[in-house]
């Protein structure tokens, strides 16, 4: 071939081309290429060529983020677990590894972390020496607050996204002591070391999941069946990379760009949900690997989320609890039932506009949230008149095994009618999480505009059923 | 290559001896007829050696590229003229190397358009001559480097596109692939699609420039300059994982930029181009030691300017100066900047005064229908009036 290659000439006559290329860059087998474009269109390519320029790269950044945080724990789990050491000192170590795993995700924005700790806990102090029964709701108005303010004024909207989630999990362990210490399930206030501990507990600091004190403060108590241990962290650590390569590779190379737009929003929420799915189980992996168990019947089980439930679900309801159930339990002990008395429908909505405040003042989020919270309110609601009219199992959730129903679950025709409610769930599924898509907002979150795009792109069509629904719930 | 110029001197003699027997049997009443029929020839030899493959990217050619069936294409590309024997070799390859190569022109041509529309030469092209770009490309300039740097580029990109799509069965690391032997076309172990576009690239845009002569030489490194441009514009795609879709962790890769930037990237070395000057090869005698040692020099390039630095694999270099593009020039296949729409405001090379060449310009008036109050409507589109302008346009003298 050409060779315009220069080799040196005379002496003093170097006439040799140097290459030069940007620093971090090699012209060797470190070039790693997506081929396709979100607007472009996806290829059908081989799965040897999707291993090699999606799945490879994916997975090999991924580990790079996974095993420092592991890593963390393990450090933690190896210092406190294994010998014997004085209370405090397991709380420090807590709090340093912690703050070690936070700055790796977070860089020095862990400082408003740290702050809001400290704000709340200073709430706490000033709520516990008046009255004992505000506790919960004034540390609940600081955090929230603190949120809002952290999100409008101080912080910008790309290193907001990326520490919200963190901040909310924080204000959620800083609430729920609030509140325990309203029902007297903790007698005192926690002294400064045990709650710092709990509120930046690396198992739980960077992902989750929501852990009661309680749980923490048992960490050192069981060391017993390590072998089941290691086999569950293996099991979620395969079951992320599992997701996460799902999420960023294979959704986008099932169902490529050129199919219609139910597909596409399928596609879109699919690739939504499994990347949830990974996180889910990446935090599982780092409670496990801190030593946290929160289970009362197994050994060594931290059930973050379901998947199977979410994807195939009985209905919306279903799809709620099991999304997130930590999260779940928190929001069902510490919102509803205290909102309870002043009515379901008002509970209902009290409980995600709470969950939506927690997640900062995002359109899209809340948007999701208020219509989730209407959609299972309105589904809870039909699907229960219905159950008590046709005297059959077709409610939200699974009927118990003493029902007082004709038609029990096992009956065909009660299956069949499960199944349609199922795929009416599905479609709503689709239409709720298209939104938060792989563009350029995925990074500093959605706005409004974006979200009624997506949704106008469907004609609003899930949102027109509810109604219908709901009107039609109304008249019979 | 060295086919090419076997086959160019093949061509050449029989060029010659064919003038040789016109010349014979004419006798001397044909000597008008003679010279005349070597005039044709060599006209037609002129005609291949500038029509060359970029003529895949003019659009009636690009057309009919992606109405090839499985079965015409490998005689299609041998029908090519204006393709030299090894790149007639690998159009034969697979289906879609010719609409991918045509595609890759077109891009190529488009993205020169794009980039120089501001400026006195506006690579503008001829569609129905055989020499693309015109005359003006015979002086090896510094636009005739950019236009060799793009298309090559061009070819590249749309080869590790096509690759990715699956459109080219020959390229990525398929097992049964390696076992199949291709010809003209080496495996080195499994290549990624970018290589693949690279090597596919050098193998057909470079197979018609001779090493030996000063114009390859220009030519080769203003090719590989284009395919490099690629390479040091991937960006990185990155995509959000977190609880409740926040961005908390973000999963990285790198893809390819769009292909403007690519132009842009080879504009930017467009104007630091470097000139050189050629030397060729011989024997050279050292004299500084006490034994005389005799090298082998080879043909090179060399910089005018000894003091300034050397270029890099990824600078255009450029071997005459250019031309006066003002004004019209019917030699050198010039257009001129009569009638070029000029920007009365701006004190760049596309302002009135230097793409006009100082010869004034005149200013007309044109009505435009545009959208205008664009508003959000509830709920949930955006409805926009139509307004209809006066514009005017200065076009030069």
């Amino acid at each position: 071939m050409a060779d315009y290659d220069y080799d040196v000439g005379l002496e003093g006559e170097e006439d040799f081309y140097p290459d030069f290329y940007p620093d971090n860059y090699a012209l060797s087998d470190d070039d790693k290429l997506s081929p396709w474009n979100e607007q472009e269109g996806l290829p059908p390519m081989s799965l040897y060529q999707l291993y090699y320029s999606c799945i490879y790269p994916t997975i090999s950044d991924g580990l790079n983020h996974i095993l420092k945080a592991v890593a963390w724990c393990v450090v933690y789990r190896i210092t406190t677990q294994t010998v014997k050491i004085p209370q405090q000192f397991g709380h420090i170590v807590s709090i340093a590894c912690g703050s070690m795993v936070m700055y790796h995700f977070f860089g020095h924005h862990l400082f408003y972390m740290l702050a809001q700790g400290v704000i709340a806990y200073l709430s706490l102090v000033a709520s516990a020496n008046r009255s004992k029964k505000v506790n919960g709701w004034m540390c609940m108005l600081v955090c929230i607050s603190f949120l809002l303010t952290c999100e409008l004024f101080i912080v910008d909207a790309v290193h907001w996204h990326m520490i919200r989630a963190a901040q909310m999990l924080v204000a959620m362990r800083a609430i729920s002591i609030g509140f325990q210490l309203d029902e007297n399930v903790l007698p005192n206030l926690p002294k400064p070391l045990p709650y710092f501990g709990y509120l930046y507990n690396v198992g739980t600091v960077s992902f989750g999941p929501w852990i009661p004190y309680k749980d923490y403060l048992n960490v050192e108590a069981h060391n017993r069946c390590l072998g089941r241990c290691v086999v569950n962290i293996l099991k979620t650590f395969v079951l992320s990379l599992l997701f996460l390569t799902v999420s960023a590779c294979f959704t986008l190379w099932l169902i490529p760009s050129g199919s219609s737009k139910w597909f596409l929003a399928y596609r879109d929420a699919m690739s939504f949900r499994t990347s949830h799915y990974f996180v889910s189980y990446l935090s599982e992996l780092t409670a496990l690997a801190a030593g946290i168990d929160t289970s009362q019947t197994s050994l060594w089980t931290v059930t973050v989320t379901r998947p199977w439930h979410v994807e195939l679900p009985r209905s919306l309801v279903e799809v709620v609890i099991h999304w997130n159930i930590p999260m779940h339990t928190w929001l069902k002990t510490y919102v509803f039932r205290v909102a309870r008395p002043y009515g379901t429908f008002v509970a209902i909505l009290g409980t995600y506009g709470l969950s939506a405040l927690l997640h900062g003042l995002n359109f899209q989020l809340a948007a999701v949230l208020l219509s989730l919270g209407f959609y299972t309110y309105t589904e809870h609601a039909i699907r229960q008149k219905l159950a008590s009219v046709f005297s059959a199992c077709i409610q939200a959730r699974k009927c118990g095994s003493n029902c007082k129903h004709q038609w029990k679950e096992s009956h065909w025709a009660v299956k069949i009618c499960n199944f349609c409610f199922s795929l009416l769930a599905v479609f709503h599924l689709a239409y709720l999480g298209l939104m938060f898509d792989s563009s350029k907002l995925q990074e500093e979150g959605y706005s409004w505009l974006h979200a009624i795009k997506k949704w106008k792109w469907l004609n609003f069509s899930s949102h027109w059923i509810i109604v219908s629904t709901f009107a039609f719930n109304y008249l019979i | 290559m060295e086919s090419l110029s076997i086959s160019n001197r093949a061509w050449s003699v029989r060029s010659v001896r064919s003038a040789k027997m016109a010349k014979k049997s004419a006798g001397n009443a044909g000597g008008v007829r003679s010279s005349f029929a070597l005039l044709i020839m060599l006209i037609v030899h002129v005609q291949v050696t500038t029509a060359s493959w970029w003529l895949l990217g003019t659009p009636s050619v690009y057309q009919s590229t992606l109405e090839l069936t499985p079965t015409s294409y490998k005689d299609h590309c041998k029908r090519l003229y204006y393709l030299v024997e090894k790149q007639r070799e690998l159009c034969g390859l697979s289906q879609n190397v010719l609409s991918t190569i045509s595609l890759g022109a077109k891009m190529g041509i488009s993205e020169c358009q794009s980039q120089f529309r501001s400026q006195r030469w506006n690579c503008s092209t001829f569609d129905e001559s055989t020499s693309v770009f015109g005359g003006v490309l015979s002086i090896r300039s510094r636009e005739r480097a950019y236009v060799y740097a793009i298309s090559a580029a061009g070819a590249a990109y749309a080869v590790t596109r096509a690759c990715s799509r699956g459109e080219i069965t020959e390229c990525g690391c398929d097992g049964k692939i390696r076992q199949k032997p291709s010809k003209g076309f080496e495996w080195g172990g499994c290549s990624e699609d970018i290589t693949f576009g690279e090597r596919f690239s050098k193998e057909f845009v470079d197979a018609r420039e001779d090493n030996q002569q000063a114009e390859g030489l220009m030519n080769l490194h203003n090719n590989e300059a284009g395919r490099r441009a690629i390479r040091s514009r991937m960006e990185l795609v990155c995509k959000c994982h977190g609880v409740s879709g926040s961005c908390s962790m973000k999963v990285c890769w790198r893809k390819m930029a769009a292909f403007s930037e690519i132009g842009a990237a080879l504009m930017e070395r467009f104007e630091g181009a470097f000139q050189m000057t050629y030397r060729g090869g011989g024997v050279a005698i050292s004299s500084s030691t006490s034994s005389r040692v005799a090298k082998k020099l080879k043909n090179k390039l060399l910089v005018v300017d000894k003091n300034m630095k050397k270029p890099t694999k990824k600078d255009l270099v450029y071997l005459d100066d250019s031309p006066d593009y003002c004004e019209r020039n019917q030699t050198l296949g010039v257009l001129g900047t009569k009638s070029r729409i000029c920007n009365k405001t701006s004190k760049a090379i596309d302002g009135c005064s230097l793409l006009c060449c100082g010869r004034g310009y005149q200013t007309r008036w044109i009505d435009l229908e545009e959208k205008c109050n664009c508003r959000f409507v509830w709920c949930c589109h955006v409805q926009c009036d139509i307004c209809r302008q006066r514009k005017e346009l200065h076009l030069c003298n």
